[in-house]
């Protein structure tokens, strides 16, 4: 009788080392049945709005990361607590609060569309070109380079839309603290200037419409 | 005992020191070279409905609109010195196909526009609701090609760059794109 047990309790803890030794090698399939599938959106039309001409020379792209966050502080619900210690919603955190981590790229460079008749000059066998000043062309922070690090609270759209675009300023202050258009100037004036010598011109002369 | 108390207290009080860690500069600077010649205004509706597992109940769908930016054109750090030859006052020039220089979808132009959630369910958060917008994000920049954008990049600089050189003071000027056999000529 015993004899007999002892051989069920091996044979089952053989058969318990092989499941979990299998499944620690991934063989086996996965058995959990509560397991979410992947949320994905359909396939939808994209549908053209505006078509414009354009003329951007990008000299100089700024890849950064910031991060920004937001608190709602409620004074009614703050002032009820302090003086009864009750707070109307048990539940939820006292401040809604929503840390964002946003990912992006500031696009500096010149438009050339605000070249004027003026602006390239032509003395026999020499050019002299005035560019127009540098200037940002783009802060790129598109959905894909948001992280969502704390959400507490309840937060409406356009709440958290703001925080966004906050993300974006900070960005965009932060590389004019930088001095980049300074340095996209430079890249502009080498970049024409180059072409200049690929076409041929010995003398030349690029700048740009102001001085830092 | 004395000792202990005192190490725990040292403890205490470092573990307290809640010194705000300087923010760290994390930009990273890269130089390019690209002449975007057109951007394409574009808008897309972004929906799901997240009823596929047997184990929920009650709907869960959300319907989001989004508007971005695409904007095209030419890397000139691909032009060589032998894709510019020079005759008199005719020039031609070999460009380099045209690319996607950028995306941009910014945050005020996403509207959730409609969303339908049971009472056994959670509403959708913030995570999710980028990760579905970022899914939207990539079926955009895989149409690229289908919209056009790039054909009519290769259009515009064309005309950018003739008229262009023809402030320089060349009379003759065509333009070229990758391997195409048939250059464009727009004087």
């Amino acid at each position: 009788m015993i004899r007999s047990f002892t051989k069920y309790i091996v044979w089952i803890a053989i058969i318990i080392v092989a499941i979990i030794t299998l499944s620690k090698l991934d063989i086996l399939p996965s058995w959990n049945i509560f397991k979410s599938s992947p949320l994905k959106i359909d396939d939808t039309p994209i549908l053209i709005k505006e078509i414009n001409a354009l003329a951007e020379l990008s000299t100089i792209s700024v890849r950064d990361e910031v991060v920004v966050d937001s608190i709602i502080v409620d004074p009614a619900a703050v002032a009820l607590r302090t003086f009864t210690g009750i707070t109307a919603t048990p539940f939820a955190p006292l401040f809604p609060q929503l840390v964002i981590i946003a990912k992006g790229e500031v696009i500096c460079g010149t438009n050339l569309k605000k070249l004027s008749d003026t602006s390239v000059q032509i003395f026999e066998d020499s050019v002299s070109i005035i560019l127009p000043k540098s200037e940002i062309l783009d802060v790129i922070v598109n959905p894909s380079g948001f992280e969502t690090f704390i959400e507490e609270g309840k937060w409406t759209d356009a709440a958290i839309t703001a925080v966004k675009v906050k993300a974006r300023e900070k960005m965009k202050s932060r590389t004019l603290n930088r001095g980049t258009l300074a340095e996209a100037d430079k890249r502009s004036i080498l970049l024409i200037s180059n072409m200049l010598t690929a076409l041929g011109y010995k003398k030349f002369s690029v700048q740009t419409s102001h001085v830092f | 005992m004395r000792k202990g108390l005192l190490f725990l207290l040292c403890l205490y009080l470092l573990s307290c020191n809640r010194k705000k860690v300087a923010e760290q500069e994390i930009m990273a600077l890269k130089n390019m070279s690209d002449l975007a010649t057109v951007e394409y205004v574009v808008t897309k509706i972004i929906k799901t409905n997240d009823n596929k597992d047997w184990f929920k109940f009650g709907d869960r769908k959300i319907l989001m609109s989004c508007e971005g930016t695409i904007k095209a054109g030419i890397d000139f750090s691909k032009i060589e010195v032998e894709d510019i030859s020079i005759e008199g006052e005719e020039v031609t020039l070999s460009l380099p196909p045209a690319k996607m220089i950028s995306l941009n979808i910014p945050p005020e132009k996403i509207k959730v526009e409609y969303q339908d959630v049971g009472l056994l369910r959670q509403n959708f958060n913030q995570s999710e609701k980028d990760y579905l917008l970022s899914q939207g994000e990539s079926q955009i920049r895989g149409s690229v090609e289908a919209l056009g954008v790039l054909k009519t990049a290769e259009t515009n600089a064309t005309i950018f760059l003739t008229q262009f050189l023809k402030q320089l003071g060349y009379k003759k000027i065509t333009v070229r794109f990758g391997n195409d056999p048939v250059p464009t000529n727009l004087n």
